[in-house]
């Protein structure tokens, strides 16, 4: 779908998440449904209309879909609130310059963005609840184009009783485990979790960087330095998000400190501040789709969809900008 | 006061009854010391003021001699100050010449280390940019090598 | 389809500029566009009477033509776009050296030969006009027997171009060359560039040189010689254009032929450009040669013998009575 084609009823705000049925760190699908429910009632609550994307990169064969879980678990949530597409893994295996890498998260994320309604996108993961401050904003309606919205996020302690998730819980000081500080002029830093721009910017930067494939670690922050490059004002929300337990990279980053290259998000090493063009059929766009079921499509593989294995010319110098150096890079909006 | 004054003036003291002989010629007396003494400081005074003049006369004559040596002085000594100040003219516009010329050296010093800086940011820029290049090169490589094993080692493919 | 620029059909400037869908320097048509893009919403919105002239040289069969992708990417424009197909037989015709695929200046010829404009711009379709020269437009300050440049800044190679505005363009920090100021009586540098006189001057000195086709590189300066040796002032109008730099510009990559500047692709560098200049034929810029309409605003120029001149024609070449300037050229 193009930027240009909104209707009335679509959105204000399309939340782009990708995932699947895997038990990936061995309670993913719970996480995941608490997530959402939380999201989604509080996003209904403070009425922003709102969908969910959901991306399922390369499902299990013996799984049933995720997005066929969640309407197991909250009917009536697919179709109206959520639109998932599914892509054939052999995407997975044809995008591949690491076979390291068993999920490609940015790019599945760009095929929920490419098909996204809402006027605003939020690309976040399937764990992370957002704040009051972030809902109230949303709500009332202030957000700006052409503006890059970044959020911290906070890593609360394990062990939490999940059974009763509240804003006492969230905002409890004695709960923070971490705090991922962001700073200007990129507020880089766990970006993943929480990237909110409007559709139309989010379409003319092509979304995250589909020509360098061979990590995935810190291609969020990438988008960050491209949208810096394209002139977007980068600001802090000056809110939270949360996140329960520490990152997976935190967790796991001392493992390959020695071995970088042998990590499974990738050499943590490679040079982010280089940015990227992409093709104009970014995001799956090519890909031939078919309905599932309501509310869920599957994206059958075809290699007219793929991008070349290499595309070097697309590999570019981020513009050095006079206005960027202004403090504007600097301001929390309320 | 001569004498002949002095018996007029004793007569007519005399007449007058204001006075007896011996005082009138003491009188007498005294006024002829007191005309002589006049004379004599008339003539002091005369011979005074002649040397005044004298004095008055030499000393113009100095004052002249002195101002024409102190104007002579006075153009001596602006004339080496002139000359001085033509030497110090000529000592401070060599100086500035230099000054310029090495200001304008250190311009240019300073533009070649401002082209050298940039030339190394971008150099540098560009060195990052190949590195990412060379990252994903070296990942195609190795998808491709995976993929033509496989296709070797599969029951079609060719073995030798 | 753009309309005319003013009530008499006569617009203050064309500006001329000659390119074709062949992916010169990794993807021309995307630099080409994008230039395009800026330049005319920049000229809009000062109000300034442009005509654009595009001289598709020898343009690739089985690929679209430029003139038409054009149209496509500026709709609604208020500036006139003609452009001009010229058969690739003439290239053929016309070379005096087979490494030079492209002599751009005879291309730039055919514009100059059929513009309109009181004043003409001469360009190369990746450059972004800076502030000054279009402030110096819109003013209408331009004075006739004078030819104007322009300093060429180079925008370094590989640079983001996902939104080229004044923040970028103005930014040090991207730069890759073109940082000197030009320099008497030439003002030579990146000529090629930008090349801006009244119509009559360049109709006395007849555009560039069509005598000398061995090269294409020191062509553009070689125009200055011959208009300083006409008499014709050349000032710098104080204010730089901007290159998106490439694979294959002269200045990035020079370095490779030196030492064997006779295989270069733009010709032997070494030439007599700053001393020998020329006096074209009366029918420079292919006048002769046919014109058949394409579509609305676009003529193809099919081939035709009565529009190429001599392959030799010694008597056109005589000495330049100025001095030789040795500046940087770019192709």
């Amino acid at each position: 779908m193009t930027a240009s084609a909104a209707h009335a009823s679509d959105p204000y705000l399309t939340v782009v998440l990708t995932g699947r049925n895997d038990n990936f760190g061995g309670d993913f699908t719970e996480r995941f449904l608490r997530a959402l429910r939380f999201n989604h009632q509080h996003l209904a609550d403070a009425g922003v209309s709102h969908e969910f994307v959901l991306v399922e990169w390369s499902p299990l064969s013996d799984r049933p879909f995720l997005a066929a879980v969640v309407e197991d678990a909250s009917p009536g949530m697919v179709p109206e609130f959520l639109t998932s597409y599914v892509v054939d893994p052999e995407y997975h295996e044809a995008f591949s310059l690491n076979p390291r890498l068993v999920f490609q998260e940015f790019i599945a994320k760009n095929v929920g963005i490419r098909r996204s309604r809402g006027r605003f996108v939020l690309t976040t993961n399937t764990d992370i609840f957002l704040s009051r401050g972030i809902i109230e904003r949303l709500a009332a309606r202030s957000l700006e184009e052409r503006t890059l919205y970044r959020a911290v996020r906070v890593d609360l302690r394990n062990g939490l009783d999940v059974s009763h998730l509240g804003w006492d819980v969230f905002e409890e000081d004695g709960n923070v485990e971490i705090v991922n500080e962001i700073r200007p002029p990129c507020y880089t830093n766990a970006s993943g979790d929480f990237l909110l721009l409007d559709r139309d910017s989010s379409h003319r930067l092509g979304g995250f960087n589909e020509v360098y494939r061979a990590a995935k670690i810190h291609v969020d922050g990438n988008f960050c330095v491209k949208a810096s490059s394209a002139g977007l004002k980068i600001v802090d929300l000056g809110s939270p998000v949360y996140h329960l337990g520490q990152g997976t990279l935190y967790a796991h980053h001392p493992r390959y400190r020695e071995r970088p290259e042998l990590a499974p998000w990738g050499d943590i090493r490679w040079n982010s501040t280089v940015v990227y063009e992409n093709r104009a059929d970014w995001g799956l766009a090519a890909a031939p789709q078919r309905p599932v079921s309501a509310g869920i499509h599957y994206l059958d593989f075809d290699w007219e969809a793929v991008p070349p294995m290499l595309d070097l010319r697309r590999i570019l110098l981020p513009a050095a900008r006079t206005s960027a150096d202004s403090s504007r890079q600097s301001e929390v909006t309320r | 006061m001569t004498d002949t004054m002095a018996r007029l003036g004793s007569r007519v003291l005399r007449r007058l009854g204001l006075e007896r002989g011996g005082r009138a010629a003491d009188l007498h007396e005294a006024l002829r010391k007191s005309e002589q003494r006049i004379v004599e400081l008339k003539k002091l005074l005369e011979k005074s003021r002649a040397e005044s003049e004298q004095w008055r006369a030499k000393l113009l004559a100095s004052s002249a001699h002195e101002q024409a040596a102190r104007k002579s002085d006075d153009e001596k000594y602006r004339a080496r100050v002139e000359k001085l100040e033509a030497r110090l003219a000529e000592q401070v516009a060599k100086l500035q010449e230099r000054d310029a010329a090495r200001a304008e050296k250190v311009g240019e010093l300073r533009d070649k280390v401002a082209t050298a800086d940039r030339s190394v940011r971008a150099g540098r820029d560009h060195l990052m940019s190949i590195e990412v290049k060379l990252d994903l090169i070296e990942g195609a490589i190795n998808v491709l090598d995976r993929r033509f094993r496989g296709l070797r080692s599969s029951p079609g493919g060719d073995s030798r | 389809m753009m309309e005319p620029a003013s009530g008499d059909g006569s617009p203050y400037l064309t500006i001329v500029s000659t390119g074709r869908n062949d992916s010169y320097g990794g993807n021309f048509e995307e630099r080409f566009l994008r230039t395009l893009r800026f330049n005319t919403a920049q000229l809009a919105a000062r109000e300034v009477a442009a005509e654009f002239v595009f001289v598709e040289w020898a343009a690739p069969a089985g690929r679209p033509l430029l003139s038409d992708l054009a149209r496509e990417a500026v709709p609604g424009c208020s500036l006139t776009f003609r452009s001009y197909v010229v058969d690739a037989a003439y290239q053929e015709a016309l070379t005096l050296n087979r490494r030079v695929a492209y002599l751009e200046f005879i291309a730039k010829n055919v514009g100059i030969r059929r513009a309109r404009g009181e004043f003409i711009l001469t360009t190369n379709a990746d450059v972004f006009l800076g502030r000054g020269v279009l402030d110096a437009l819109a003013r209408r300050a331009l004075g006739r027997g004078t030819v104007y440049r322009a300093r060429r800044i180079d925008l370094k190679l590989g640079i983001d171009q996902t939104s080229l505005d004044w923040d970028v363009l103005e930014d040090a920090r991207n730069y890759d060359g073109g940082l000197k100021p030009l320099k008497p009586p030439l003002y030579a540098g990146g000529t090629g560039d930008f090349v801006l006189a009244d119509a009559a001057t360049f109709a006395r000195l007849r555009g560039f040189n069509e005598v000398f086709r061995v090269a294409k590189i020191g062509i553009d300066k070689n125009f200055l010689v011959k208009a300083l040796d006409a008499g014709v002032a050349i000032v710098d109008i104080g204010s730089p254009v901007y290159h998106i730099n490439h694979v294959g510009s002269y200045r990035a990559s020079k370095a490779q032929y030196r030492g064997e500047a006779a295989d270069a692709p733009y010709g032997d560098d070494r030439w007599p450009a700053g001393s020998v200049i020329y006096e074209n034929p009366d029918n420079w810029g292919l006048a002769d040669a046919p014109m058949v309409p394409l579509r609305a605003g676009t003529w193809r120029l099919p081939f035709h013998w009565n529009a190429v001149p001599p392959l030799v024609d010694l008597d056109r070449v005589t000495l330049a009575g100025v001095a030789d300037a040795d500046e940087e050229e770019s192709a």
